[in-house]
């Protein structure tokens, strides 16, 4: 009786210390992402950098190497895609907001596509680095189950029954997921078209079609409010 | 007459007249033109310090600011109007391929204050920057 108890007194104080740890990795991530932001402006600040119309080609190619870091950072998971994408659309205006939008297409389908070829038990490794074992495992069965009765199997692990609902309607989902805000936490667009591609539920066409709408409101909120103001 | 004062009364006048030759090196311009002016100074990015060294100059009813002639913007018509002490001018320099720069300044005295607004299409997006210009007349100038 006293070994159980202690058993369990030891297995919460493990799941703590467990716990402890993701959250200084993802705390650490966080705070490289802001340092380097921080960073950046600073230098920018103190560089106090003049442009002219000498400097047209260094500005091209700055644009250029930065719509295809944009496109690579939409790729990955876990990268604030959707607010890097209005950002980048606020700072080229009306003209950026075609190109960024093709560029997100393009990224998104990208993602689909090496989720579609990328290992998964690549991915349960990095969940099992960042000690979210529970999502490791759910991942690893969930890669060993056969692609027609992936769907049956998630409806069968969802926690609750709105999100069992919510898997039949797994292409409104995935709309709503790309659109929801601070969508980084569960991987980002990257991270969730990557995702869709892994699940095989999705037929690229149709998710083509479904993400050239649902990446539409980002593009018309920055073409309206080009139009108010 | 007393010999200081004559010698006084001498310098006076030898004063007064270099004052008034120094003057006519360096007359107003034109109410409708200010051919023959040249300013030096510096140009910078609106809300920045200095970048460079520039000079604007009018020639034959055409504006050109020396610098950006580097990067292909040649030569523009320019307007002119008076307004009490100062001369307002407005110009509009072409380059082949980067766009255009519009010129707005105003004159006072030996003094040249402008700014300029660099406005070039891309395939990304429409590059829209402000500049300023602040000179100096160049001795010997019109």
């Amino acid at each position: 009786m006293a070994a159980t108890e202690k058993e369990r007194s030891g297995s919460e104080s493990g799941r703590g210390a467990t716990w402890g740890v993701t959250l200084l990795k993802f705390s650490l991530v966080a705070a490289v992402i802001v340092l380097l932001n921080i960073g950046v402006s600073w230098a920018i600040e103190r560089i106090e950098m003049q442009v002219w119309p000498s400097h047209l080609e260094i500005v091209d190619r700055v644009v250029l190497a930065g719509v295809v870091l944009y496109m690579i950072l939409m790729v990955l998971p876990f990268v604030p895609g959707v607010e890097l994408g209005l950002a980048f659309m606020m700072l080229l205006g009306p003209q950026g907001v075609v190109l960024i939008y093709i560029c997100t297409l393009i990224a998104l389908a990208v993602s689909f596509g090496l989720g579609r070829f990328f290992p998964a038990h690549l991915l349960a490794s990095f969940l099992r680095w960042l000690h979210l074992t529970r999502a490791e495992a759910l991942l690893r069965s969930f890669d060993a189950t056969t692609p027609e009765r992936r769907l049956e199997f998630l409806v069968e692990h969802a926690p609750t029954r709105a999100v069992s609902t919510l898997l039949k309607r797994r292409y409104l989902l995935l709309a709503l997921l790309l659109n929801l805000p601070g969508n980084t936490v569960i991987g980002g667009g990257g991270g969730i078209a990557m995702m869709a591609g892994m699940c095989r539920l999705y037929s690229f066409p149709k998710y083509l079609l479904l993400i050239a709408v649902a990446i539409l409101p980002g593009p018309l909120l920055v073409v309206f409010s080009n139009l108010v103001y | 007459m007393p010999a200081s004062l004559r010698a006084m009364l001498v310098i006076g006048s030898l004063s007064a007249a270099v004052a008034t030759s120094s003057a006519a090196e360096v007359p107003s311009p034109a109410a409708d033109s200010l051919d023959g002016l040249r300013f030096t100074g510096q140009a910078g990015e609106k809300g920045k310090g200095d970048h460079h060294k520039d000079t604007i100059m009018f020639t034959n009813g055409l504006f050109r600011a020396l610098n950006c002639e580097n990067w292909g913007f040649g030569a523009g018509r320019y307007t002119v109007e008076k307004k009490g002490d100062a001369y307002h001018f407005k110009a509009t320099l072409m380059s082949p391929d980067r766009g255009k720069l519009e010129w707005t300044g105003e004159i006072v005295g030996d003094r040249a204050n402008a700014t300029f607004r660099w406005t070039h299409e891309r395939w990304y997006r429409t590059i829209i920057r402000d500049y300023w210009f602040e000179g100096a007349r160049q001795a010997g100038t019109r």
